[in-house]
């Protein structure tokens, strides 16, 4: 499998006023061909901006540093023509809150035809078949139906799947999803993780997939990365964290989880504007030593994964 | 439709108010009705006083007094002019062409004018240019639109010499009209452009912070096509809502522009009638003017559920 | 607030002061008579109207009436239409679809034409203006009240009010009302603003109260009297000039206060 994406020391804060909020600090990873990645963590924990930052939808007002290299192309180097270009045709990103996302005053064939029509010479019939037929492959039986519906005549679980097709329309080569499951009830998560897991066998399409629903990031992921308060913390293969968490707050996270009991980690995330000195989930931390509070760890490589603690390092 | 439907007795409710306020006024107020009736510097004769107490029920009880009204209402009789000696009925429409032409154009062109440079100034908040609009339009809205009839009387006409002092010629071609009619059309447009671009920006603004417009940029189109496909469409609905309520507004604005530059219409009809207390006249310009309002109502509801679809198929 | 709404607050209070205390800032008695139609010159900066009267000093003791109106009737509508906005949005069910009804209806009628009419069949007056003003003028407030009790009525501390037996009244008066000004606030400067270019407009056609000066009157006679024609801009420009300038001043603190909608730069 050949490299993707690259990501290195991805930072991103925002400036208002007196106040900097650092959303995301030194975010490294990076994504082969066909590989699923997945970013748990807590809201407010920089995971959207991660996502925003690859497609480039960045409020100008984000200050971004690092670099973002997708087929050994920086991205934050190339001019933006050529980055608008790669939206929608070569990265597709699905945007969180998937009702919101849709244009209330088009048809859903209209907003998914659109994307067609930016990027391939195809007239408005063809790409109608070709709406039609993603459509069908979904699972929709009678697309012609769903495509002349306005947004708000479909239920939330729907509109995701037609904002999924519209994503994938064009085969991208890089997919990243934002939430895709939350707010929509149990049986609808069902749907999405079935047409999620129906693009991972059809296409060949490399998934960054953004989720705090942990089952979710289980039934689907090959690599999974824990972000706390814009960092990375852990990052690995799915199936061994999964069954060995190292990070503190890992575990917490897991322990969370109501097949493991429900016991929340005690306090709240900190707020970005004001990072606290020594390792950030200290205050949260029961086993917190000394050097917790003191020293800021690294993320290190730890047996087969990277691991962002003082007390795994020293163990 | 079924919302357009919804809002049909407001609408005739609202005409009645004020019907009944026009037949309520000159009987309710202090002093003797037959002069609020007729106008108070009206000279008529016995006879014809005694002919009014008949026509309009004067000796009867209120309620047949009201049915004789609306009965006359309803053959669109207006009621007499005791000044002008005409029918007001007649009266009104003929002043009411100018009025409406006037009024008519102004708008076509303001509100082309305040819609775009308002969705510029909604689109880069922080440009110079865009603020220059903003603060421009705060201005101009800041001032009752008569003064910068006056203003732009003497500067370009008194000063320059530029334009006629009177807004309407006697005789002669298109060309003749057109220079007489120019400023107040100007005036008026300003005026409603600077009212639509604040609105406009507003919008625009508020659409901006939904999700669509992002999700659009994600499918690849660049800001300029997001705003043009997108954000014009969808902010551009509070707009006719608002400039639906603001005829009222913009009809008085123009009434007393009509003032200024002595032009033959409604506003000039009002202003007599108000020195001369000619009260059918002024009756008759109130009900005439509130039709109108209604009716761009009527028309922006129409215009909202052909771009609505949540109001065209709503439940 | 930002820094266009404080340099409004500025220069609103400045007006504020000459509506206060126009002796300080005046040069002379309004009513004092000089030689009529003088030009600008050191005696009179801005020259005498058809009466003899200094412009300056006239255009000073203006504003208290312009402002009173103004201020007057925002608040009359202000009031009214958070009351009618509270007891949509308490209340619920019928009392609700009437209230929101007949704010609709309300909001359809042209304001202007129907002061117009109710003072000339009264007679000309500011409290004429100022009652007219404020019974069709809620219509904007009521309904953004009614949408922000909407979403507090089901807020903890009404609720728990409820539990405790207070008073619908109570409740209504001391729990809800005041988590309206925010919102309220900058509508009700819109208003006040909004009400001096209605006074403005009004009295120029001859309908304002001839007892009083203001600013819409000063532009009346100059251009009945002949201001216009005989091109004295210093007579009919700047009652125009200090009616814009005091209004923008009260729609800048109104815009800075509205949330979303923010005008202008952060300072
Ligand atoms: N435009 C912005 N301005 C300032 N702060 C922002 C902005 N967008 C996001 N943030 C902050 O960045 C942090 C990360 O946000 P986000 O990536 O959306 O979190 P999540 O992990 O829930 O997706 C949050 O604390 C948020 O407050
Ligand atoms: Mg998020």
């Amino acid at each position: 499998m050949s490299r993707l994406l690259d990501i290195k020391n991805l930072s991103v804060s925002f400036v208002s006023g007196e106040e900097t909020v650092r959303a995301v600090t030194d975010v490294s990873f990076d994504l082969c061909e066909d590989e699923v990645l997945t970013l748990v963590g807590e809201t407010g924990c920089g995971k959207s901006i991660i996502a925003h930052a690859i497609s480039g939808l960045l409020p100008p007002e984000a200050l971004v540093s690092g670099e973002i290299r997708y087929k050994e192309k920086d991205l934050q180097s190339i001019p933006e023509e050529e980055r608008v270009l790669l939206r929608g045709c070569e990265i597709g990103i699905v945007l969180q809150n998937p009702s919101r996302a849709l244009n209330p005053l088009y048809t859903i064939g209209h907003q998914i035809r659109e994307t067609i029509l930016r990027h391939t010479e195809k007239s408005k019939e063809e790409s109608n078949r070709m709406v039609a037929g993603a459509l069908r492959r979904m699972g929709f039986s009678d697309p012609g139906i769903e495509m002349k519906r306005y947004p708000f005549e479909s239920s939330g679980g729907m509109n995701q799947r037609f904002v999924i097709a519209s994503s994938t329309i064009l085969s991208p080569d890089l997919l990243i999803a934002d939430e895709p499951t939350t707010g929509l009830d149990r049986s609808r998560i069902q749907d999405v993780i079935t047409e999620f897991e129906r693009i991972m066998e059809e296409e060949e399409m490399a998934i960054i997939l953004i989720t705090h629903d942990l089952a979710v990031a289980r039934r689907l992921a090959d690599r999974i990365g824990i972000m706390y308060a814009g960092e990375v913390v852990e990052m690995g293969d799915a199936n061994r964290i999964f069954e060995e968490p190292y990070h503190p707050y890992t575990k917490g996270l897991f322990g969370s989880l109501p097949e493991n009991g429900c016991v929340p980690i005690p306090g709240v995330s900190p707020p970005m504007s004001r990072i606290v000195s020594g390792c950030r989930f200290h205050p949260r931390c029961g086993k917190r030593t000394a050097v917790c509070e003191r020293d800021h760890p690294q993320l290190g490589m730890i047996d087969d994964r990277y691991v962002r603690c003082h007390l795994c390092h020293s163990q | 439709m079924h919302a357009i439907i919804y809002r049909w007795p407001r609408y005739l409710i609202s005409l009645f108010l004020i019907i009944t306020l026009n037949f309520a006024l000159p009987r309710m107020m202090p002093g003797d009705p037959i002069a609020n009736l007729i106008g108070e510097s009206a000279y008529v004769s016995e006879a014809t006083i005694q002919e009014i107490t008949q026509s309009l029920g004067l000796d009867r009880p209120l309620h047949e007094q009201f049915t004789l009204y609306l009965q006359s209402l309803a053959s669109l009789d207006l009621g007499y002019s005791y000044l002008l000696h005409a029918e007001v009925s007649s009266i009104i429409i003929e002043r009411m062409i100018w009025t409406l032409g006037f009024v008519g154009i102004a708008t076509l062109i303001g509100v082309i004018l305040g819609v775009l440079l308002g969705a510029a100034a909604g689109m880069n908040r922080s440009q110079k240019s865009s603020q220059l609009w903003t603060y421009g339009s705060i201005a101009i809205s800041s001032t009752p639109p008569y003064f910068l009839g006056l203003i732009a009387l003497s500067i370009f006409s008194f000063h320059f010499g530029l334009f006629p002092l009177k807004g309407a010629p006697a005789t002669g071609g298109i060309l003749t009209w057109l220079h007489h009619l120019a400023l107040p059309i100007a005036v008026l447009a300003l005026f409603i452009a600077a009212r639509n671009c604040l609105i406009m920006r507003g919008s625009v603004i508020q659409e901006l912070h939904e999700h669509y417009p992002l999700y659009a940029k994600a499918k690849g189109l660049t800001d300029r096509m997001v705003l043009r496909r997108h954000i014009l469409k969808n902010a551009s609905l509070p707009v006719i809502t608002q400039i639906a309520l603001d005829i009222g507004f913009i009809f008085s604005g123009a009434l007393f522009i009509e003032i200024v530059f002595s032009m033959p219409g409604m506003g000039m009809l009002i202003y007599d009638a108000v020195l001369s207390r000619d009260y059918p006249i002024l009756e008759g310009c109130l009900l005439v003017i509130a039709i109108m309002v209604i009716l761009a109502n009527i028309a922006a509801d129409i215009l909202y559920g052909i771009i609505d679809p949540r109001i065209r198929r709503g439940e | 607030m930002n820094r266009a709404g404080l340099i409004g607050f500025a220069i609103l209070s400045i007006f504020f002061l000459m509506a206060v205390a126009p002796w300080i800032f005046a040069p002379y008695d309004p009513y004092i008579r000089f030689t009529p139609y003088a030009e600008p010159g050191t005696d009179h900066i801005l020259g005498t109207n058809d009466m003899g009267h200094d412009i300056l000093s006239e255009l000073i003791y203006s504003a208290r009436a312009s402002l009173f109106v103004g201020f007057v009737a925002a608040i009359l509508a202000t009031l009214l239409g958070v009351i009618i906005g509270i007891i949509a949005g308490y209340y619920r069910g019928w009392i609700e679809d009437l209230l929101m009804g007949v704010t609709d209806i309300f909001l359809m009628i042209p304001k202007i034409p129907m002061i117009i009419i109710i003072a000339a069949f009264l007679g000309s007056g500011i409290w004429v203006l100022i009652l007219v003003f404020g019974a069709f003028s809620w219509t904007a407030i009521a309904r953004i009240a009614r949408s922000k009790v909407l979403q507090i009525r089901e807020s903890g501390f009404v609720l728990s009010a409820r539990c405790l037996g207070f008073s619908n009244r109570f409740i209504m008066a001391r729990e809800i009302a005041p988590n309206l000004t925010h919102i309220v606030f900058p509508k009700f400067m819109l208003l006040a603003a909004s009400a001096m270019i209605t006074e403005a407009s009004i009295s120029f056609i001859g309908l304002g109260d001839p007892s009083m000066k203001s600013w819409g009157v000063m532009l009346s006679f100059a251009f009945t009297k002949g201001g216009l024609l005989n091109g004295m801009w210093w007579w009919y420009i700047p009652p125009g000039i200090a009616i814009s300038v005091c209004v923008m001043a009260i729609a800048l603190i109104g815009y800075s206060r509205e949330k979303g909608a923010d005008i202008g730069v952060r300072g």
